[in-house]
């Protein structure tokens, strides 16, 4: 299952959305950029899902390929690992 | 995804609706007035809810002309707050506290969190009073000689 770490939720600023940290950890990334498609799947990954589930969900919102989508969601997914807001 | 940088301003809404919640928000420092203990560019400022104020605290606030700034309480008069960056000589006073957003809790530095607790505060406000001071002393000096 992969999750987004609590205390986190996609806003709207200044016309962009962003993933914002609104917990108590001071060493939380505080906000990350998001694309369209990049909050769409945040928002999937808030609520927790499995990484083929993500996928099914990416198809059946946008129109592309499954190779495509796969692709986006482990590169998006590395990326959240990488700074650190995924729940291992 | 990308990090990047947004205006304070625009970013103000959001801090205060953390804050208020008993959150900490983080965001990138910027200007010079608060060398050396911030450095622009470099440091990540981590703020919470503004309570319990002392002096030496560090303050997030809304000047009248709508600038938003980060500075140290230097004293605390019936009037409001006095602040002053810590690289600066010129007193802000008259700050109330409906103009307080928040409080510097932490900077991040790279990978090193300093927590900005009461000790460090007081421990850092004392070595930059006595640094402005002197910086007055100096500046009192080189007039005094001017004149002569």
């Amino acid at each position: 299952m992969l999750k987004i770490k609590d205390n986190y939720i996609v806003q709207n600023i200044a016309g962009g959305e962003y993933a914002v940290y609104v917990g108590t950890d001071k060493n939380a990334p505080s906000m990350l950029q998001l694309n369209g498609t990049a909050a769409f799947i945040f928002s999937c990954l808030n609520a927790g899902c499995e990484r083929d589930e993500l996928v099914s969900k990416l198809l059946a919102e946008y129109d592309v390929t499954h190779e495509c989508a796969e692709a986006d969601v482990d590169s998006f997914v590395k990326k959240l690992d990488e700074a650190g807001v995924l729940l291992k | 995804m990308k990090r990047e940088s947004v205006k304070l301003e625009e970013l103000i809404p959001t801090i205060a609706e953390t804050v208020s919640h008993g959150g900490v928000f983080g965001f990138s420092a910027q200007g010079t007035s608060m060398l050396p203990t911030i450095v622009g560019g470099r440091d990540v400022l981590i703020v919470g809810a503004a309570d319990s104020l002392k002096k030496h605290d560090i303050i997030l606030y809304r000047r009248e002309n709508g600038q938003y700034v980060l500075h140290r309480i230097v004293a605390i008069k019936k009037s409001g707050y006095v602040a002053s960056g810590d690289n600066q000589v010129v007193k802000e006073s008259g700050i109330t506290p409906e103009r307080v957003i928040a409080k510097l809790v932490g900077i991040r530095k790279g990978d090193t969190l300093t927590e900005c607790d009461r000790r460090w505060c007081v421990r850092t406000g004392r070595h930059f009073a006595f640094l402005r001071f002197l910086r007055n002393m100096k500046k009192k000096l080189k007039n005094t000689v001017k004149l002569k």
